[in-house]
């Protein structure tokens, strides 16, 4: 994780004054939309020793996104959540992006922003310490970006906005805190492994997405880099989903037999089958599935789409189904608005659970998680403490619960194995 | 004291039965005699638990004449999705049927000779299998595919497996619905069994038996994302036009006898309810109540509140099993609409009465197992 923790420069900040909001904050570097304009503020910071990029130039080493602001999605006009396609509040994140970006661009230290709020909008304080939290869970940083009403009210020095930034302040220093979690790897039992360019950019970028609301705790290969990888990139996985319309290349194909050879489950499109002596294997005697053919191949099975999927969410959906929710990692019960991304330590000693909450507001009914594994301990990570707090397991067949207390915005669940 | 009305709750019931037709004893029902329930003690899921259900099944004449050499169809209550809970209780501890009653029913209908039996929900919003569903609730499928010989599950929320859907005629023409179409499992089984939870609810007043085959209509004809002409390929929503009937299921379906009828869900929804167990004969209700939730439902109606009443009703009956679980839950089974609990709704039990399905007056109904008086448990405090 870059250490210099990103500023959007608010337009409403001229004078260089407000430079002493910044003081003994973990923020570190203020991007401008042009550097035009703000001679003043700029030559402060530079003596202050504060970094200073335009957000179409971030510093080397720093692969800038177009985001959004994560949460729920609220109609305009109306008071409501939109549904998406799941019939269940529209929730957007910026995670699938964030770790697609870190897994083409290994190394590369990524911050997401979006535009500010449009001033008709009311932005709670969650909605800033929900951005930061998704952004930081999935690893990357989320770039500060202030409501117009919260800009000038900090240049007023009000007090209400001045503790609201107290608080934002606290939730980054936090995730900066335990900056190695930003190494931990995907704890994944699938890997949707595409070009995620050119014809399939659009398709498999959405199937990240709407795969983010499943329960489906993934993995991201790039074709181009199946081949280069170690050759248990796979390992480990229960299913991989090759989602694009174009075949596979030779050496890719032969890596995910290999990896359907050895046990696994290969969900992909019916151009699999246009390889000269395909479809491999022999169908299945399972039950049929209305959108996939299933076969056997070796110790897996390959289930291959009777047409090229179309809709992303069923893809993701049915992917889900063919893996089966038996391999859920993480299941949330009164959790409608929690996420999860599931890590592990290196030395895969120690699991991380990281739970946003996209409403921004612990719900009346407590949510309990469900782990997948067995783990001698369990504790949990928040903004508003320094230290953790234990977790009481209760122990099931395959799997714990934890009950996690009034979680409003982040948790962190780490599991000791 | 049950069934000690007061003078107003009788004329109440006299108006109230003046709405409706008369109770004829349909050929189905047991004609002739009362209807049989049994009542069990059974105060967890552990060990207690089959032999008091085997208990029971005997007191109602044994399995083996219903089951042997059949295939049975068991509707089990999953209500809503599975991501809902009461505090931090598991669904099967308040508001679904609880798998180990699911299973124990199942081992013993195996052993008592079912030929196969096939386990079906409407899984919510959804056209997954239903041991997915199952899964997702932290349920185990195996356990339950395990149970006896040959276990099916559907998901029967839409076409399912079959090619059509199969249509199943209101006897008497129904209150609302002439007929429904369902997905098939309903009409290929010897015997339908509804296993269900003893539940207040928001809308019909009580969940037992009966109510618990509201969920056999498919959404995808029955539900706010069905089709207009032909039902839609998956299943999406609730059944919200069924509870307020700003449209007509789809047009491959036969539609409503009258769309002037009143369009509140306290009218329709038990209407509803009778006419589909008047459509779809119930040859064993199976109430479970180890532990439960009062107030409402589901997690979803507020308040509402864990409870652990330790009772089990079965019937061959399913007016007589739901009359004898209001007993337990300490309401009046002849209640009618504006007392307890249909305060703002009809009896379910009332109206199946009128189509003919059984008798809801505890003075026709025989009673086996544990006296009532002693699984008492008031779900109003």
């Amino acid at each position: 994780m870059h250490p210099n923790w990103p500023l959007r420069w608010p337009t409403e900040w001229r004078d260089p004054a407000a430079l002493d909001l910044l003081e003994g904050t973990p923020l570190g570097c203020l991007v401008f939309p042009s550097l035009d304009g703000y001679q003043n503020v700029i030559a402060r910071a530079r003596q202050l020793g504060i970094a200073i990029c335009d957000i179409d130039h971030p510093p080397p080493g720093v692969e800038m996104l177009r985001g959004e602001w994560p949460g729920i999605r609220m109609t305009e006009g109306h008071g409501d959540a939109t549904s998406g396609p799941t019939g269940a509040p529209w929730i957007d994140s910026n995670g699938w992006l964030i770790r697609l970006t870190r897994a083409r661009k290994p190394g590369a230290t990524v911050w997401v922003s979006a535009d500010a709020p449009k001033t008709s909008e009311i932005v709670p304080l969650s909605r800033h310490l929900v951005a930061v939290a998704d952004g930081a869970a999935h690893g990357g940083l989320w770039v500060v970006t202030l409501d117009k009403d919260m800009a000038v009210a900090m240049a007023a020095r009000k007090p209400v906005s001045l503790d609201g930034w107290k608080t934002l302040m606290g939730a980054i220093a936090f995730f900066q805190a335990h900056n190695e979690w930003s190494g931990w790897p995907v704890d994944a039992v699938l890997s949707v492994v595409s070009s995620f360019s050119g014809d399939d950019e659009f398709f498999s970028h959405e199937l990240l997405n709407l795969m983010a609301r499943t329960n489906i705790s993934y993995g991201i290969v790039e074709t181009a880099a199946l081949h280069t990888l170690h050759n248990d990139t796979l390992n480990g996985l229960r299913a991989v989903l090759y989602p694009d319309a174009q075949p596979p290349a030779a050496e890719v194909r032969q890596a995910l037999l290999g990896f359907v050879k050895r046990g696994g489950l290969l969900i992909a499109g019916p151009h699999w089958s246009t390889i000269p002596g395909a479809p491999p294997g022999r169908p299945a005697a399972e039950e049929p599935h209305p959108r996939y053919e299933m076969r056997r191949f070796g110790s897996g099975r390959i289930a291959m789409a009777r047409k090229q999927p179309d809709d992303p969410y069923e893809m993701a959906q049915d992917a889900q189904i063919l893996l089966s929710h038996r391999y859920d990692l993480v299941r949330f019960f009164n959790g409608f608005l929690l996420g999860a991304y599931c890590t592990a330590s290196p030395d895969g000693k120690r699991r991380l659970a990281h739970i946003v909450n996209y409403g921004g507001s612990s719900d009346d009914d407590p949510a309990t998680a469900r782990i997948a594994g067995r783990f001698r301990a369990a504790k949990l990570w928040s903004f508003d403490r320094a230290e953790a707090q234990g977790l009481r397991m209760a122990v099931q067949r395959d799997g714990i619960e934890v009950h996690l207390p009034g979680l409003s915005v982040y948790g962190g669940v780490e599991l000791e194995a | 004291m049950l069934n000690n009305c007061t003078r107003r709750q009788w004329l109440a019931a006299a108006a109230g039965a003046a709405l409706v037709r008369p109770f004829v004893p349909a050929a189905s029902a047991e004609a002739g005699r009362a209807p049989r329930v049994a009542i069990a003690r059974c105060a967890t899921y552990g060990p207690e638990l089959l032999p008091a259900m085997q208990r029971m099944f005997d007191q109602l004449g044994g399995l083996g004449r219903l089951v042997n050499g059949k295939t049975v169809a068991i509707k089990i209550n999953m209500t809503g999705d599975t991501n809902f809970r009461l505090g931090h209780l598991p669904a099967e501890d308040t508001h679904y049927t609880h798998p180990r009653v699911i299973a124990a029913a199942v081992h013993l209908m195996g052993r008592a000779g079912a030929r196969r039996v096939r386990l079906l929900e409407s899984c919510w919003s959804s056209s997954e299998p239903l041991e997915e569903f199952m899964l997702q609730a932290n349920w185990e499928p195996r356990d339950l595919a395990g149970a006896a010989a040959l276990v099916e599950f559907e998901n029967t929320n839409y076409l399912g497996r079959a090619r059509k859907y199969a249509r199943l005629a209101t006897p008497q023409g129904g209150h609302l619905f002439p007929a429904f179409d369902l997905n098939h499992s309903y009409q290929d089984c010897d015997v339908f069994v509804s296993i269900a939870k003893m539940k207040d609810h928001a809308t019909a007043g009580v969940t037992l038996s009966m109510k618990n085959c509201f969920g056999i209509t498919p959404v995808t004809i029955y539900g706010d994302g069905a089709g207009s002409d032909e039902p839609s390929i998956e299943p999406h929503g609730g059944r919200g036009i069924m509870h307020d009937g700003h449209r007509q299921p789809s047009k491959s379906a036969p539609p409503e006898h009258d769309p002037a009828t009143p369009r509140d869900d306290g009218y329709r929804v038990p209407r509803i309810v009778a006419d589909l167990v008047a459509a779809r004969p119930i040859d064993l209700a199976i109430v479970e109540a180890v532990r439960s939730m009062a107030g409402g439902e589901g997690p979803w109606v507020k308040p509402s509140r864990a409870i652990r009443p330790g009772v089990l009703v079965a019937g061959t009956n399913c007016v007589a099993t739901d009359a004898v679980c209001m007993a337990v839950m300490g309401y009046d089974p002849m209640a009618v609409r504006g007392t307890p609990p249909f305060e703002k709704c009809d009896s379910t039990l009332q109206l199946a009465e009128a189509l003919g399905v059984g008798p809801r007056d505890l003075r026709r109904i025989e009673l086996a197992g544990t006296p009532l008086r002693e699984a008492l448990f008031h779900y109003r405090v």
